[in-house]
């Protein structure tokens, strides 16, 4: 009984976040006259969103929690998607082969960038700033700068429809869910993550859990670039590092995940940090904010829970020095 | 005689001396190669003033957020910082219909978003280099806001400069002197290389940690005020996408340039112009060569990582770096 009760206890934790911000947006929209915030094709737009942005957000954190800043996401998800679709169009497979290409493909180049930097050994934000510049260059390379297209091609283009994109997401967080709490490869990267020098010292294999954790950001962001794919129908090859813009999507669901660490797996709380960003995003959108001041709204919101998530602890920490003071007050 | 040649040879091969000229031996070594591959057109006088004009814009970003960099505090926001510096000075210029004002007001909005990125780095103890890859989007969408409905300003019945040439000389010298002496030859300079090296010793032989990030980011702050000036003066015009890609540009440059990433007593004012200077070159002439863009891409991001590779030689620990 207890443990149902503390079960059902971490999923009202869960999932208490999104609904708050739904509410607050479903009823601001309605005091406005808008009533098909959330429901309908609006709900499912907002699911598809928080499985793209919560790939992404996977991706980052996956590597960031242990301290390494991979600015190659952006790059890897388009060239695992650009890759996936050159061959699926070149031998006319199907959405299923287009799927399983483009997760290979990110699966080798994230393990390539895992390689490198092991090898190498140098600051992960360097290598994977140079990594970034060199798949840019190939996937604009391989297309002359047009990209893909599979426009009209809607045979392809399932994968962010419906019940493809949640079979999608519950598959990779379970993955990911029995790789980073079942398996030894979890407990080493949780080790790591808490003390590197330590783990080491014991035996941990870090450069193999390095690789290893680059090539899982690079499964999640070859699956944010199929769903990107589906949605828009091409993909378009970026120069200059334009493609670390795609970084900036996985903040908020980081943090919303790194508070909800603690009562559940950090994965699903990424993913519940997800579905709480595209709430916000969809709810200013409905509200008819213009969408130069949408980016305004959304970089102050986004910039509060960071340093909300960064310094809560001061207010614990507030809250126990007043206690204390009370406390030597009435002595 | 051969013990003096085995200490000669020993001195000349010493790592560290290799890892310290590594950065100086590969610009000279680029301008080298492409002085042949292009039969002298690189080093040629119309080529020289195209290099200097796309040299400037980053390498006065780079020597103010070589400040930064040397507390261990990696701005991204430059970006987004110059866009919405630029577009204020150029906005306010064209309402008061005064050079003077824009200028003026450029440097006062570059200070401004310093000074909040200082205050958001010392006293919220956030990490610098997240939150300011949040506010560099910010910034910019805040400049989107203010140009409104326009997609450009121009200011061309404003800046009446013919030749930038010795405007860019001035402010290149100027502000590199002025960096220079103060990061090596004043407390605050060497304050910051200390706090970079090791935040709790800096910390704990007086060093005010709060007031030093403060004072690194308003050097940064002056480093995109200049950047922002050229790019109005330079092209009279400015837009939502002026300083684009420059927050990365500066990054690739600095570490080029033979700067340690996490700062320390290691870092160098030099490092900002050896790594702009290498990286531009590289572009100038790889593009004179008639390599397309995408191939220059490629050949950036191989002798990126190489040049890093080699100038953190010596520094090589038992653990992965993070």
């Amino acid at each position: 009984m207890e443990k149902i009760k503390e079960i059902l206890k971490k999923i009202l934790i869960l999932i208490i976040i999104p609904i708050i911000v739904y509410l607050i947006f479903w009823m601001l929209c309605r005091a406005r006259g808008v009533t098909n915030f959330g429901v309908g094709t609006d709900f499912r737009v907002i699911m598809r969103n928080t499985v793209y942005t919560g790939f992404i957000a996977l991706a980052v954190s996956d590597n960031l929690a242990s301290g390494r800043f991979d600015f190659s996401i952006g790059s890897t998800l388009i060239l695992s998607s650009i890759l996936g679709t050159m061959i699926t169009l070149r031998f006319d497979l199907g959405p299923v082969a287009l799927l399983l290409l483009s997760l290979l493909f990110g699966l080798l180049i994230g393990t390539v960038s895992g390689l490198v930097y092991a090898v190498l050994r140098l600051p992960p934000m360097v290598v994977t700033l140079g990594l970034a510049m060199i798949y840019e260059a190939i996937a604009f390379n391989l297309t002359d700068g047009a990209g893909v297209k599979l426009i009209g091609n809607d045979s392809l283009l399932i994968w962010s429809g419906q019940p493809y994109v949640y079979v999608l997401c519950i598959t990779i967080v379970a993955v990911l869910y029995i790789l980073l709490n079942k398996t030894q490869f979890g407990f080493n990267t949780q080790s790591l993550r808490s003390g590197q020098e330590i783990a080491v010292n014991v035996g941990i294999n870090e450069k193999k859990n390095a690789v290893i954790c680059f090539t899982i950001g690079g499964l999640c962001m070859a699956a944010a670039g199929i769903i990107n794919l589906s949605v828009l129908g091409t993909v378009t090859p970026e120069l200059g590092l334009g493609s670390a813009a795609y970084i900036q999507n996985a903040f908020m669901p980081m943090f919303i995940g790194n508070i909800l660490a603690k009562y559940f797996d950090r994965n699903t709380g990424v993913i519940i940090g997800a579905l709480t960003q595209s709430i916000i995003f969809a709810g200013i959108g409905k509200l008819g904010v213009p969408s130069a001041w949408q980016s305004v709204i959304t970089g102050i919101i986004v910039l509060v829970f960071f340093a909300y998530s960064f310094n809560a602890y001061k207010i614990v920490e507030f809250r126990i020095l007043k206690e204390k003071k009370a406390k030597a007050r009435s002595l | 005689m051969t013990e003096e040649k085995k200490s000669f040879r020993k001195s000349i091969l010493n790592k560290e001396r290799l890892v310290k000229f590594a950065p100086i031996a590969g610009l000279l070594c680029v301008m080298a190669v492409f002085a042949i591959l292009t039969n002298g057109k690189s080093l040629s006088k119309l080529n020289l003033e195209i290099l200097v004009n796309q040299f400037m814009m980053t390498a006065l970003a780079a020597i103010g957020m070589v400040y930064c960099f040397a507390c261990g505090a990696l701005d991204m926001s430059a970006g987004g910082s110059l866009c919405l510096s630029a577009i204020a000075g150029t906005l306010a210029g064209v309402k008061s219909d005064s050079f003077v004002v824009m200028i003026t007001v450029t440097v006062a909005v570059s200070f401004g978003i310093a000074l909040i990125k200082g205050v958001l780095a010392a006293y919220l103890t956030l990490p610098v280099f997240i939150v300011t890859i949040i506010l560099g989007s910010l910034l910019s969408a805040i400049g989107l806001v203010l140009l409104g409905d326009e997609t450009t300003i121009s200011v061309r019945n404003l800046v009446s400069i013919k030749s930038m040439t010795v405007v860019n000389l001035i402010l290149i010298l100027g502000f590199y002197t002025f960096a220079l002496i103060i990061f090596n030859y004043t407390k605050t300079g060497k304050a910051c290389k200390l706090q970079g090296g090791n935040s709790l010793a800096s910390g704990q032989s007086g060093i005010n940690a709060k007031k030093n990030i403060i004072i690194a980011f308003l050097m940064g702050g002056v480093g995109i005020a200049l950047a922002a000036i050229i790019t109005i003066l330079k092209t009279k015009t400015v837009t939502a996408a002026s300083g684009g890609s420059i927050g990365n540009d500066i990054l690739v440059a600095i570490v080029l340039g033979g700067m340690p990433l996490t700062g320390g007593p290691r870092s160098k004012i030099s490092a900002a112009l050896i790594g702009t200077a290498t990286i531009t070159i590289l572009n100038n002439g790889l593009s004179i060569c008639n390599v397309s863009n995408d191939m220059i891409q490629i050949v950036r991001g191989i002798i990126f990582i190489i040049v890093v590779f080699i100038t953190s030689m010596a520094y090589r620990t038992k653990l992965l770096p993070r």
